[in-house]
């Protein structure tokens, strides 16, 4: 579990720790997933920060903010544009490519 | 040891204003500063925060020696006390939030910190007050995080050492030397890690009396220098060797002073140790390489100039003669003079690459030269032989020294030659492989065990058996070759088995020419 | 071979470096701690109070030794306990791995992320040790460090030669290419020719200097090929993890040379990702050192 700034949280990712405004008037509750209408509500209630559950088994952000799932296969393509031939780096890049949507999950 | 942190009167004069609130800061800050009790301080601070924010509670947490807080003490503590997630991101940097913690008090949390060191976090109690705060400025609490925080390591440094006793070690500690005290009646009263490294002793001998923790040699010197010392108030610096228990050598610089208390009554001695190795080695080695080079110009020049007079005489003799034996041998004199001059040269450059001075000069060009220019020398011709070139059509221009790396291919191709005496065929491959260019000379020859490839490439060593016994050669020849491959920062080996042949292989990375631009240095 | 041989590329190093005052130097806890070491008798108590006289570096010894990078179950609370579970090697390994980020200090000038490269680091040193654990390397340690200090000569040439490097990166920008092919024609040496000459300087074990003068170009490697094909790979891993940054965007491919070194398999990948990424996780301790 970690402490973000509402502007990084990114979309999917759950919410560790029940949500109060400041006067102490629940918002969300712990495990609420993070979708744009509910970031949309955190901005207009001034919430600044968040807890976030930490995917499980904990990769270190894999995907950069504002990578969505579907942007995955062609951003692994790219990285290993000039190496894809090689039959072990292909590999390299498919046992990758299928981490990263474990993540997302 | 923590230094006391400089920043206590560069505070209170930048704090230095006619504002009242800042002057109520500058107070804080003061008070802060000159305080001793940890205590005392984290109480000056958290309640000048809690005035700035106009809170309700709050509370200093100091780090344990792991760096986490210590558990709560207590129900108020337990009120207060932050989340180790947001105790993390208040030291990332950035606006702290307000957050609940696990018992639901909406908290601020200010990270105290000196430079890296982690000291420990403000924690502000914010209910009923959170509107107001979000919005609040936090530069009044800023200004005081790091005077808090400084003071709060000085006074708990303080608290830490054992008085002057354990300062003093710091101090003592901290210098490079080796730092041994005696008192007068020649016992040893104080000792630094470095002398301990140095002289292998442990704390245990503290109490002893030197004579019976030193080892002789010093035990000796020290005798001599604390004598002359009391006698005449110092001593010259003596230097000794000193065996180490697992045999290496130290060379110590040993040199002593009187230690005397506030009224110049002697207390004892300081001695100082210093370790010579580093110097004394550097003297040796570069004495004695002066001295190889002066000798090997010398005699190399010695040797070849006999050698270029009897060549000019053989060539005269040759010319003066029509009988065909005659001429026969003398062109074998000549060849001989020639394998002297060789030999030499080679013994020059051997010598020079030893000691670290073997000029390279390089220059783009086709590597594959180095192997065609080099055919029409007879060392690298037979007629028993068939050299067989496979050289890549696409080879760049690389940066090499050529004539060394033919040198190189003269070597090598003639020991294939030399070494397949029933004659054969020679490969000379040249490729790129990866980021290398990949060089291969293969024979179909004698080949050679794997005990003698591990010695191959060392200065003079041949390998002995009764199939080589007759093949010239001094022994030289690959260590010149390996030294130069490795001077383009390559490799060089062997793959090979007896009765099946050998191939040497070399990898050198390709660097192309580059566009030397005026060198700029900033830092 | 007698005296140290001045290649061709030591030679452009020191050309390019040399002349710099202030020349970063090993953290003096180091030197001291090597000292007392070379005596036998030297007793864990005895280092773990020169550790414990710098209670910044005694904080971060005792946080990685209690981080699930080791695992214990129980809390070691002194440097002395420290010493007698992990022994000296281990610890010094832990004392070089948590100060080397100060040995180079902040830079604000801006063009080389330092963050992001000692992200790359860290969980280059993981993949190492990853890799090294398979393959039943003794002193996994040692792997970590190597991991961790490959790419140090960026470092190096950010500091002490930026203007040039500033340029070698705006040229991987705009071709594209690896941070190694930008600095081979603009510079002549690489990061890892400035980072083994670095670590010759600071007289760091021979396998460290070959592994990291070798890690782009493991067929280099005679010694410690085996080690130079671990921290090759794990670079290759690192960056298909997309964890932190080395200053390019691409992906080398992976050596001829060192693959068949590594005793592995493309069905082994899967697995071997997973395990990267916990071990990444774990070694997120050494995130905290750097600021």
């Amino acid at each position: 579990m970690r402490v973000v700034r509402v502007e990084e949280a990114t979309a999917g990712a759950r919410v560790a720790k029940d949500i109060l405004d400041l006067k102490g008037t629940l918002l969300f509750r712990a495990g609420t997933e993070l979708t744009p209408a509910v970031i949309q509500i955190l901005q207009t209630r001034s919430i600044t920060h968040l807890f976030l559950e930490d995917v499980a088994g904990a990769a270190p952000a894999p995907l950069p903010a504002g990578m969505r799932p579907e942007e995955i296969d062609g951003e692994m393509h790219r990285l290993f544009a000039d190496v894809g031939g090689h039959p072990i780096m292909k590999a390299l890049r498919d046992s990758a490519t299928r981490y990263f949507h474990s993540r997302v999950k | 040891m923590m230094e006391r942190a400089e920043s206590d009167t560069g505070y209170v004069r930048a704090i230095e204003t006619s504002s009242p609130e800042l002057r109520d800061l500058r107070e804080v800050v003061r008070k802060m500063l000159l305080s001793r009790d940890p205590k005392e301080i984290a109480h000056l601070l958290s309640e000048s925060v809690l005035r700035t924010l106009s809170a309700p509670r709050g509370r200093v947490f100091l780090f344990d020696s792991s760096g986490t807080l210590p558990p709560p003490s207590g129900e108020a503590e337990t009120a207060l006390l932050p989340d180790k997630e947001v105790v993390e991101f208040a030291f990332s940097g950035g606006r702290p939030p307000i957050l609940p913690n696990a018992a639901g008090t909406f908290l601020v949390v200010f990270p105290l910190r000196v430079g890296e060191q982690r000291v420990g976090v403000v924690s502000i109690d914010v209910s009923g007050v959170a509107e107001a705060v979000l919005h609040a400025s936090f530069e009044p609490v800023d200004a005081l995080l790091e005077p808090g925080a400084v003071a709060l390591v000085n006074a708990t440094t303080v608290r830490r050492s054992m008085g002057e006793s354990a300062l003093l070690q710091n101090i003592l500690d901290s210098i490079t030397n080796g730092i041994v005290t005696v008192d007068q009646a020649r016992r040893v009263t104080r000792l630094n890690h470095n002398a301990m490294a140095m002289l292998e002793l442990s704390p245990d001998c503290i109490g002893s009396l030197y004579q019976e923790v030193l080892p002789p040699p010093i035990t000796e010197a020290l005798d001599d220098l604390l004598r002359e010392t009391s006698e005449a108030g110092f001593a010259m610096e003596k230097v000794l060797s000193y065996k180490l228990q697992q045999g290496a050598e130290l060379n110590l610089a040993v040199s002593t002073s009187v230690l005397c208390d506030e009224e110049y009554r002697p207390l004892g001695f300081i001695v100082i140790f210093r370790d010579m190795t580093a110097s004394k080695e550097l003297d040796r080695l570069r004495r004695l390489d002066q001295m190889k080079s002066e000798f090997v110009a010398n005699v190399s020049h010695e040797l070849k100039t006999p050698l270029t007079s009897i060549k000019a005489y053989t060539e005269a003799l040759v010319d003066m003669t029509e009988d065909e034996q005659m001429r026969q041998f003398l062109k074998v004199i000549d060849e001989e003079s020639d394998r002297l001059l060789f030999l030499i040269n080679d013994l020059l450059n051997v010598s020079r690459i030893q000691s670290g001075r073997m000029k390279m000069h390089f220059e783009p060009a086709d590597p594959r030269l180095a192997v065609t220019e080099v055919l029409k020398i007879s060392k690298a011709t037979s007629p028993k032989h068939q050299i067989v070139l496979e050289l890549a059509e696409d080879l760049p221009s690389m940066m090499i020294d050529l004539e060394k790396l033919k040198e190189v291919m003269i070597n090598l191709i003639s020991n294939a030659i030399k070494y397949s005496p029933e004659g054969g065929r020679v490969w000379v491959r040249m490729r790129i492989e990866e980021s290398n260019l990949r060089i291969e000379i293969q024979d179909q020859g004698l080949g050679i065990s794997k005990e003698n490839i591990a010695r191959l490439f060392q200065a003079f060593y041949r390998v002995d058996s009764s199939l080589t016994a007759e093949i010239p050669g001094t022994g030289l020849g690959l260590v010149i070759v390996k030294a130069i491959v490795e001077h383009h920062g390559g490799r060089i080996w062997v793959e090979s088995e007896p009765g099946k042949g050998s191939t040497f292989i070399l990898l050198i990375p390709v660097r192309r020419e580059i566009k030397e631009a005026p060198a700029g240095f900033t830092e | 071979m007698g005296a140290t041989s001045q290649t061709e590329v030591q030679d452009r190093v020191k050309k390019l470096v040399d002349r710099i005052q202030g020349l970063p130097t090993l953290p003096a806890m180091l030197n001291n701690i090597n000292k007392m070491m070379l005596n036998p008798r030297t007793s864990a108590k005895e280092v773990a109070q020169l550790i414990s006289s710098d209670p910044s570096i005694t904080s971060k010894v005792l946080r990685v030794v209690n981080s699930s990078f080791y695992g214990f179950p129980n809390r070691i609370t002194t440097v002395t306990h420290a010493i007698v579970i992990l022994g000296f090697n281990t610890i010094k390994s832990i004392v070089l791995s948590s100060t080397i980020f100060d040995v180079f200090k902040k830079d604000t000038r801006g063009g080389f992320d330092r963050q992001q490269f000692w992200r790359h680091s860290i969980g280059c040193g993981a993949a190492a040790k990853v890799l090294a654990r398979r393959m039943g390397f003794p002193s996994l340690e040692e792997i970590f460090i190597a991991g961790l200090l490959h790419d140090v000569g960026k470092i190096v040439l950010d500091q002490y030669l930026h203007d040039r490097f500033v340029e070698v990166l705006n040229t991987v920008r705009d071709k594209n290419c690896l941070i190694v092919e930008a600095e081979s024609s603009a510079l002549g040496v690489t990061h890892a020719d400035v980072g083994a000459w670095l670590f010759e300087k600071w007289n760091l074990s021979k396998g460290l200097v070959e592994t990291t003068r070798c890690h782009h170009n493991p067929a280099l490697a005679s010694d410690n090929a085996k080690t130079a094909a671990i921290v090759h790979f794990a670079d290759i891993l690192v960056r298909a993890l997309r964890f932190g940054n080395g200053g390019d965007n691409k992906i080398p491919q992976v050596s001829d040379a060192a693959w068949p070194l590594l005793g592995m398999d493309v069905s082994h990948f899967d697995g071997l990702i997973a395990e990267v990424g916990d071990e990444i996780e774990k070694a997120m301790v050494f995130l905290d050192f750097i600021k």
